[in-house]
């Protein structure tokens, strides 16, 4: 089973293998081929030199049957003539001998004109024998003549003869040497072309196993050293569609499903690590106010109460109602703190199901609720019959529109009577609302500082300054925003402030 | 020089929006050896404005231009650690002592009060005698002991 991590390349492998495998096949059969030559070369030379070892030795047997006959014939008298048979009888045998050498040399196919000149030497045997008969006839003369006449001119064909067959024997080993060296140096190229196919064969599938391995986990490495958990804007770098579905493709998938996981988890922590830190500055802060509001009240008690000891002691009885009423104010300052404080801590643990109303009901209700400090102000509300609807806490919604409508009585300002409008438009997934007073404005400075805790512009006012902290608190609880449009002192104000509305779903909260 | 012996009356501006508080402050004063005058501003805006002589604040005989300040932090419209900054970071205001009275010891505060310069830095103490006493000590301190900046 071929892994699947090499089956991409495996196609490409198989036909540069193949390619290269024939390649090499061809190359090794022609080297194959060489050597047989090769093999053929020196058996061929091994050949040439059995002939040649035959040929000498039939050189020999001739040139001594030829010498052995000259010297019988040369040194030939009528006294000598019984051992000159018997050397005669020598050379004759040695005939006999080149007989049969010459019968092993025709068994071989190159016998360098040796049919030639066979011929040249049964002639002088068969002229050597009637020379030798001649002998034995005691005719010197005659014998002398038939040599003269007929022995020298076949003794110098035979010479001539065997030059020639030497010098095409030399030739032919000479040329044999050759072909052999050539042979040699074709082997010696081609064993170094099989060794560098082999090479680059090997060298390819290396590169290509490397391409098919190497490079998807280098880029695995690189995703995953790039990646942030952190932040959400980078994903795992590597793409899905990219991958291949081999064994790298699947450990880079599990690769982006854990670094997903851990994205996902690192920015539910980060979310939840953002609230904490956000509720835990809420707390400080509401702590620090807290300890500083409520402490004040105290001070001032228990301050009024040495100076109304000392008032008594001197009996200034102007003073001392005045120290009471301190003593009484701050009291009752305290009261209204802590019922606020409750007030305001509520908001966030108490939460009641989100209702959908009509803002231009819920308007009405809370006029109804204040027609009191509405009358005794002089005071004008307006307001339409057809605002759009709300999801909400209904009763929270009311507290944020009785807190509005008051402040804008409170505010409206020496010798004004209060002109209240009360609007709302649907604005994409919201609904804004409008809470417009003619009173005494704003300073732009000032708009965001309207919101904490305690804070208080005006002290001539009557007021814990939890008012606005409490109206942004429910607005923010229910995921709106809330602020303040006012073109400076004496220019009226306008609180607006979102909520959902219950008409089009809201997309970011999901 | 001090003003003991110029005969001078030390001049205070006291930034406290608490009207009880101010009242406090004006009675302890009143028992005070040393002639004082103290000018009462209720918030931070009104405080710069007074220092700036900007505004209705431009009347050196009805507003004088103080010797100290004592400022409390939480105060409406501009917080006091901001009216802090502003004096310190003022060419003409920076010389300026200015002291902290809060009810708050929070570390913070304090902190940052003086990060800002602030000269001194002192908590309202809850009992009374305390509180007179305090005010007696800075009015010794601020007015027989301490030199005026601005003397030459």
């Amino acid at each position: 089973m071929i892994p699947k991590i090499l089956q991409p390349i495996s196609a490409r492998l198989a036909l540069v293998i193949g390619v290269m495998l024939s390649g090499f096949i061809v190359i090794a059969a022609t080297e194959i081929g060489v050597f047989d030559q090769l093999n053929q070369a020196f058996d061929k030379r091994e050949q040439l030199n059995q002939q040649d070892i035959l040929l000498h030795h039939f050189e020999e047997t001739i040139l001594a049957s030829i010498i052995l006959a000259n010297k019988v014939v040369l040194e030939s008298d009528a006294e000598a003539i019984p051992g000159l048979l018997a050397l005669s009888e020598d050379t004759l045998a040695l005939f006999g001998q080149y007989q049969s050498d010459a019968e092993a040399f025709n068994l071989l196919q190159e016998v360098y004109l040796a049919q030639e000149y066979e011929p040249v030497v049964f002639q002088l045997r068969n002229d050597f024998h009637s020379i030798v008969a001649t002998f034995r006839e005691q005719n010197l003369v005659k014998a002398q003549e038939i040599r003269k006449v007929i022995l020298n001119k076949r003794l110098n064909i035979l010479e001539t003869f065997l030059e020639e067959a030497a010098e095409l024997r030399n030739i032919d080993i000479a040329n044999q040497g050759v072909r052999i060296s050539e042979l040699k140096q074709q082997a010696t190229l081609y064993s170094l072309l099989i060794f560098f196919a082999v090479a680059m064969i090997a060298s390819i599938l290396i590169i290509l196993v490397n391409r098919s391995i190497t490079k998807p986990l280098t880029d695995l490495t690189h995703a995953v050293d790039q990646f942030d958990p952190g932040n959400p804007d980078t994903g795992f770098a590597l793409e899905a569609g990219k991958l291949s579905d081999d064994e790298v493709g699947r450990l880079a998938r599990s690769f982006e499903v854990v670094a997903q996981q851990l994205q996902h988890n690192e920015l539910a922590r980060q979310k939840f690590v953002d609230q904490l830190e956000q509720k835990n500055i809420e707390l400080e802060r509401f702590t620090y106010t807290v300890s500083h509001d409520l402490k004040s009240p105290l001070v001032t008690v228990k301050g009024f109460l040495g100076l109304l000891e000392r008032d008594l002691e001197s009996g200034d009885t102007e003073r001392v109602k005045k120290d009471m009423q301190q003593i009484t104010g701050a009291a009752d300052k305290m009261g209204n703190l802590l019922d606020d404080l409750l007030e305001l801590s509520r908001i966030g643990r108490v939460v009641n199901k989100p209702q959908k109303f009509s803002l231009s009901q819920l308007t009405e209700e809370v006029v109804f609720l204040l027609q009191g400090i509405i009358d005794n102000s002089g005071a004008s509300i307006k307001f339409d019959d057809d605002m759009p609807s709300v999801i909400a806490d209904k009763n929270r919604i009311n507290e944020v529109m009785q807190n509005l409508l008051e402040n804008a009585v409170k505010f409206a300002g020496e010798n004004n009577k209060p002109k209240i409008t009360v609007s709302a438009q649907q604005i994409g997934e919201w609904v804004e609302c409008r809470v417009k007073d003619n009173g005494i404005g704003i300073d732009p400075r000032f708009k965001e500082k309207v919101f904490g805790l305690f804070d208080r512009l005006e002290l001539s006012i009557e007021g814990t300054g939890v008012g606005l902290a409490l109206v942004k608190r429910i607005i923010e609880v229910h995921e709106g925003k809330v602020w303040i449009e006012s073109q400076g002192i004496g220019q009226g104000t306008q609180v607006c402030f979102t909520l959902p509305s219950p008409f089009l779903k809201r997309v970011n909260n999901e | 020089m001090n003003k003991i012996a110029s005969g001078e009356p030390l001049i205070l501006l006291l930034v406290e929006d608490n009207e009880a508080h101010a009242e406090m402050v004006k009675r302890s004063f009143e028992q005070h050896q040393v002639s004082n005058l103290i000018r009462h501003v209720a918030d931070g805006q009104a405080a710069l404005d007074y220092l700036r002589r900007e505004g209705e604040y431009d009347d050196d005989k009805k507003y004088p231009f103080p010797h100290c300040v004592l400022l409390d932090l939480r105060l409406p419209k501009v917080d006091g650690l901001e009216v802090l900054r502003q004096i310190k970071t003022n060419e003409k205001l920076r010389k300026m002592p200015v002291v902290i009275l809060t009810t708050s010891a929070a570390e913070k505060d304090v902190a940052m009060a003086y990060e800002y310069h602030a000269n001194s830095y002192v908590v309202k103490p809850m009992d009374f005698g305390k509180f007179e006493s305090l005010m007696n000590d800075l009015g010794y301190y601020w007015m027989a002991w301490n030199q005026d900046p601005w003397n030459e």
